[in-house]
């Protein structure tokens, strides 16, 4: 098998360990950086992110990456953010005051609503729902079941929209345009079903 | 819609599952990575790792468990026991856990636990809360030196019905279990790992009553464990209990359930599980 190579953006702030491990384990060739050079020249970015928003975007511009990563995105070449490295490819977020993200797509990351009964953080496995056809989706069927955590969620237009999960609200669980792709659940956790979108991701 | 986890827990000393577990089709049956990946394959929606090892040398071992395990399964895995210090969170969260369980370090120093949700989030912090119920005639103090501290007891109160004991289950120190709950979800708690001390290892159920009271009262997951004997007890401390999560050891470890089983049990019930 031939393998893939996948550059993952290691901004200090989440464990690497299993995200690299998944994306080795489906046949990406990994290599982590920190490196603006090296992000300019990737042909296959993974964003990753636990954490919070605004301190995320602080170890971006401390390392000095994020015109890179914004370059990067808008090169063509396929790029992936993963739970709040989704988020971190809008505009703005509004966890602990309002930070602005890398701007790629178009909408705002905000907090569950406060008036329903539901617990946050939203933590455990929940349906993804097709909107509609995604090279993400090939080998995987609609409404699996996928590993969530997290407390805030993206608004955007419906246009980026490829899943869709239901938490309180219905809120984008995949988004898409063009050769960028966000999706707000853990893969690396999601067993076989993350690992085909991980893997589908690798032929995109 | 959200499903409720069912969750095995595995008790881990010098790198070797203990407390017996008895499969078929496993090589090893004492090898944690190898159980926890069996685990996986008949359907687990988290495992728990429990240290439960002394010494310091045996620590190191179950880093490397917690490494290779991480590498092997692609499932969220928590790992409790003997986590005093955010050094210690930090490395075996870098080591590929997702979440930490805290018990007696956060009953002695309750600090630890906002330093530990301030430094990788709520979500990553669980507090592991041992339960007992006491009766009014037995509510005596807790020692000295192995109590709460004043300020603790004032924030999260003196024990009503259920009290928290500390070490394993053998120390009692004077506090509120459901006040402690909702104190440490103050302080950034992400999930609370329920255990009634009364009910574990008796397969009578789980303490209906004392998950009602912790879930009617904290606003994040609460994971029942203790006491898991039939596949009614499963099902009783969702619907009544209301728990998120649930948690077992011996009745799968001993194979008197498959996880596929308990789930198939509760989706006729109406329970919604990942299937």
């Amino acid at each position: 098998m031939k393998l893939s190579k996948v550059t993952v953006v290691d901004y200090r702030t989440s464990n690497l360990l299993s995200i690299t491990k998944a994306l080795e384990s489906v046949g990406a060739e990994v290599k982590l950086t920190q490196d603006a050079a090296e992000i300019a020249g990737a042909e296959r970015l993974v964003l990753p992110g636990v954490g919070a928003f605004g301190a995320a975007m602080r170890n971006i511009d401390s390392l000095g990456i994020r015109e890179a990563l914004v370059k990067y995105g808008r090169s063509g070449r396929p790029m992936i953010g993963i739970c709040l490295g989704m988020q971190l490819l809008f505009g703005v977020s509004y966890e602990l005051g309002t930070n602005s993200g890398l701007g790629l797509l178009t909408g705002e990351v905000v907090a569950f609503p406060e008036v329903t009964v539901l617990k946050v953080p939203h933590m455990g496995w929940n349906q993804v729902e097709f909107r509609r056809d995604s090279r993400l989706y090939s080998g995987v069927h609609d409404k699996e079941y996928a590993y969530f955590v997290h407390s805030y969620y993206v608004t955007t237009n419906d246009d980026y929209v490829s899943g869709l999960t239901e938490y309180g609200v219905t809120f984008p669980s995949i988004v898409e345009d063009g050769s960028i792709f966000g999706i707000q659940f853990h893969p690396e956790k999601s067993q076989s079903f993350g690992l085909k979108i991980l893997e589908n991701f690798l032929s995109v | 819609m959200l499903a409720k986890r069912i969750i095995p827990c595995l008790d881990v000393n010098a790198g070797r599952v203990v407390k017996g577990v008895n499969f078929v089709n496993l090589t090893d049956a004492g090898d944690p990575v190898e159980t926890a990946r069996f685990y996986e394959e008949e359907g687990a929606d988290e495992i728990v790792f429990l240290d439960i090892t002394a010494s310091v040398d045996n620590r190191e071992t179950m880093m490397g468990v917690v490494k290779r395990t991480a590498e092997t399964i692609f499932l969220p895995l928590t790992v409790g026991g003997g986590i005093r210090t955010v050094e210690d969170m930090r490395r075996i969260l870098s080591n590929g856990a997702d979440k930490v369980s805290l018990n007696t370090a956060a009953v002695r120093n309750p600090e630890l636990i906002a330093r530990g949700a301030g430094e990788f989030g709520v979500q990553c912090i669980v507090i592991a809360i041992d339960a007992k119920r006491v009766s009014l005639g037995d509510r005596k103090a807790a020692k000295p030196g192995q109590a709460a501290s004043d300020e603790l007891i004032r924030e999260a109160g003196a024990p009503v019905e259920y009290e928290v004991f500390v070490n394993g289950g053998r120390t009692r120190v004077g506090l509120d279990a459901i006040g402690w709950a909702k104190y440490a979800v103050s302080l950034g708690a992400g999930e609370i790992l329920l255990t009634s001390i009364d009910r574990d290892g008796t397969n009578s159920g789980y303490d209906i009553e004392l998950l009602r009271k912790i879930t009617g009262e904290v606003k994040v997951p609460v994971i029942a464990s203790g006491g898991a004997g039939t596949l009614e007890h499963f099902y009783d401390a969702i619907k009544d209990g209301n728990a998120d999560a649930v948690l077992a050891a011996s009745v799968f470890h001993f194979g008197k359930f498959k996880i596929k089983q308990v789930k198939n049990f509760l989706h006729e019930k109406g329970i919604t599980v990942r299937l």
